[in-house]
């Protein structure tokens, strides 16, 4: 099984290998400009001495501690379209082989979706950590990362398994994706209790080390995560503890039983969650919703069928929780700026303008980019219309449009009212803020159209790809523009006039190229062959 | 009328279709058959606009398939032979989509459809909780809704009842008596025979054969439609 999917991926790789090699590239680039910035992070942290230190040590478990709560969040859901909605599952379950092993090839999946990217983006981390340390630090912290994201996969599938179960008939998603709210509830908690935003209420030298000092001795407790970032300190120093292997242990204990477990109730028929789902619903006749949409011919009618798309599945609007709970996050800690920084407030403002990119580019990628991808094998209703490609892409641009200019204007005008900016440089971040989420909108569905995965088994499958990678080298990049002409726009009337022409210009071309892309890759190919 | 010429589509070194030239006349059923692999797949998707060939053209009712998409498009019914629809639509929903992205206002129409497939108690249930052959039914109406002059079908029987199976042989019938055209593939040589004035034979991507069934039959001294397939394949073969 393994081997078949292994050739599915060489396959793959034959097909568009300039895709991936570009991809790979990207990938690369962005996590050694990671090792680089972590490295010197911990340069400048070493100037505090002891402080600095348990500063650094607090920071890793704080950053483990994000990451495996985003993969908890997403192991259920994504347990839920692997574990039993893949479409290979029934042919799998239909060959001669033990159930437990197609069971343990699906979690095998469930781990690579979820916790493949954060692994990458720790690995960076670790190496910065323990470069000096000994040679057998980075196959043991290798071995560390990987079972401290295997513990809420675990976790997380073992859940879905018994919700399978115990969830009314047909409601099993809807259910998995609530337990994702209130581990993002419990993510937004976290971060607000444990995030060093209080660090800016200093006013002096005296206040900042006293707060660092405060910082660096709170403790995350018995965290996995909290033991893990103790431990590879540990290992970075040449010491070798024991509880990472407990921690193996356990996690492999975890996948092993839910294994055996998702076998066993696939044997006796246990499975009932996702039976039936046979709800009626009304509307026979046409609502005044589907009335105003039909006003707008074409674009209406694909809007409207993605909106009840959207606000029927709970692999797609799961999401927007994802979104709220970054929005919170961001929200919250906003709040904890300092009225009395007017030295910094430039650098301030440029900081937030940059945060509020990547969270564009985040959540663009989950909610812009898989927008056409999600047509899936149905997209030959669409393709067979009377509808030209650049009306199809145009609709799904601006059926993702007004999530995106919400996040990012909620974002700016938050902004500005903690760091009490005035008309002229609040003008100037709204701007931006807003070119952002035009050009990054129009960048996801673009590439989204260009690189479509119609036949993803399930949709966080969708933006792990080469047009994925791209699209957020390229809406970094963006970011990073936008980001560069609003800073030298808040330095005065004329200058600010002159960068909101600059940002009318790279929104104007950032919206055009990638929609123009997107529409002419659709229109010169069978974007299903 | 749909007309082929010298269509061809290669996928890397295969050639799928290989310079087909083929006119499918208004007011009759014809019939694209061949082995698995032969090609009618790929004729019929490019002919809707969904594969673009390799070279040649597609033209339907006089608007080349390629240079005129939209145009064509809306010239045309397709019911694919894989019914994938949005199953997050209820079955109304959906028809009312297809309609309205047609430019086509259809609610009287829709109910009509619904109750003549028997599915008028399903209309407000979700795609997704029907079996593949109700889903097969909500194709060809979707395909039919609009009332194009073309209809191009791929294996139209499959997964229908046996009540289903003849409403939708009777209706393409019908159709091309109206003077609509109405392509089709199939494997079943028996429903080829008993609905189609004119057949052509696919292999490896190459027309073989076309004509009416009786024509063939002469040419080939085959007694049945599955007589004169069989060794249209074996001379091809030699």
């Amino acid at each position: 099984m393994i081997a078949a999917k292994l050739q599915g991926l060489r396959n793959a790789w034959g097909k568009r290998p300039w895709g991936y090699l570009l991809a790979a590239a990207v990938l690369l680039a962005f996590l050694l400009a990671e090792a680089a910035l972590v490295r010197g992070g911990l340069q400048a942290l070493r100037g505090y001495g002891a402080v600095g230190s348990a500063v650094a040590h607090r920071l890793l478990a704080l950053g483990l501690t994000i990451l495996m709560a985003s993969v908890a969040f997403s192991a259920v859901t994504t347990t839920v379209s692997t574990l039993y909605l893949s479409d290979d599952l029934t042919f799998l379950l239909s060959l001669p082989l033990p159930a437990s092993r197609v069971f343990a090839l699906k979690l095998t999946e469930t781990y690579l979706l979820t916790a493949g990217l954060p692994s990458l983006l720790t690995l960076p981390l670790v190496w910065a950590i323990g470069r000096a340390g000994p040679w057998w630090y980075l196959p043991a912290a290798l071995g560390m990362i990987l079972a401290l994201y295997a513990l809420p996969v675990g976790i997380g599938a073992l859940v879905t398994v018994v919700l399978m179960r115990v969830a009314p008939a047909g409601r099993v998603r809807e259910i998995a994706t609530g337990l994702g709210v209130a581990l993002s509830a419990g993510l937004i908690l976290l971060v607000r209790s444990l995030i060093p935003t209080s660090l800016l209420r200093a006013s002096g030298d005296t206040q900042f080390h006293q707060l660092l000092h405060g910082f660096a001795q709170g403790g995350l407790g018995p965290l996995p995560s909290a033991v893990i970032a103790n431990d590879l300190w540990a290992a970075a120093g040449g010491k070798l503890t024991a509880s990472p292997w407990i921690l193996v242990g356990a996690a492999g204990l975890l996948l092993w039983l839910t294994t055996a477990l998702a076998a066993l109730a696939y044997r006796e028929g246990w499975v009932r969650g996702l039976e039936g789902s046979g709800r009626r619903r009304p509307g026979r006749s046409v609502g005044r919703v589907e009335r105003l949409f039909s006003r707008f011919g074409a674009l209406g009618h694909l809007a409207l069928k993605d909106l009840r798309a959207l606000g029927r599945d709970a692999t797609q609007w799961s999401q927007l929780l994802i979104l709220a709970a970054l929005l919170g996050v961001y929200v919250i800690s906003l709040h904890a700026y300092p009225s009395g920084l007017h030295g910094l407030r430039g650098l301030l403002v440029t900081l937030q303008l940059a945060f509020q990119g990547l969270i564009l580019a985040g959540v663009g990628i989950r909610l812009a980019f898989p927008a056409v991808s999600l047509e899936g094998a149905g997209f030959w209703l669409l393709q067979s219309s009377p509808l030209s490609s650049s009306l199809l892409v145009r609709g799904k641009y601006l059926a993702s449009l007004p999530a995106m200019v919400a996040l990012a204007l909620i974002m700016s005008w938050q902004s500005g009212a903690a760091l009490k900016l005035g008309a002229g440089p609040a003008l100037v971040a709204a701007a931006a803020a807003l070119s952002d989420a035009l050009a990054v909108t129009a960048l996801g569905v673009g590439l989204g159209a260009a690189f479509p995965r119609f036949r993803a088994d399930n949709p966080a499958e969708i933006p792990i790809s080469p047009g994925g990678l791209l699209y957020l080298a390229l809406a970094l990049l963006y970011v990073g523009l936008t980001t560069a002409v609003a800073s030298v726009g808040e330095s005065g009337a004329y200058a600010g006039l002159g960068a909101v022409l600059v940002l009318g210009i790279l929104t104007a071309l950032g919206v055009i190229l990638p929609l123009g892309l997107g529409s002419g890759y659709l229109e010169q190919t069978g974007a299903l062959d | 009328m749909i007309e082929l010429r010298g269509l061809s589509k290669s996928y890397g070194n295969k050639k799928a279709v290989d310079q087909l030239t083929l006119e499918v006349p208004a007011g009759m059923v014809v019939a694209l058959l061949g082995p698995n692999g032969a090609g009618k797949t790929t004729t019929i998707r490019a002919i809707t606009g969904l594969t673009r060939p390799s070279s040649g053209s597609a033209w339907v009712c006089g608007v080349n398939v390629w240079d005129q998409p939209v145009k064509a498009k809306a010239l045309i019914g397709y019911i694919p032979d894989r019914p994938y629809l949005y199953g997050k639509l209820t079955a109304r929903e959906l028809l009312r989509f297809v309609s309205g992205i047609r430019g086509a206002s259809a609610e009287p129409k829709i109910q009509n459809w619904l109750d003549f497939f028997d599915l008028s108690d399903f209309g407000s249930a979700l795609v997704e909780s029907f079996s593949h052959g109700m889903r097969q039914k909500l194709t060809i109406i979707a395909a039919l809704l609009a009332d194009p002059p073309v209809l191009v079908v791929d294996e139209p029987m499959v997964g229908l009842d046996p009540q289903a199976a003849k409403q939708v042989r009777d209706l393409m019938v019908e159709r091309a008596r109206k003077g609509y055209t109405v392509l089709l593939t199939t494997h079943s040589m028996e429903l080829a025979e008993a609905i189609s004035g004119q057949v052509a034979v696919l292999d490896h991507g190459r027309l073989v054969a076309s004509g009416q069934v009786e024509e063939l039959k002469r040419q080939t001294q085959g007694s049945t439609l599955e007589d004169v397939f069989f060794r249209l394949l074996a001379e091809e073969a030699q």
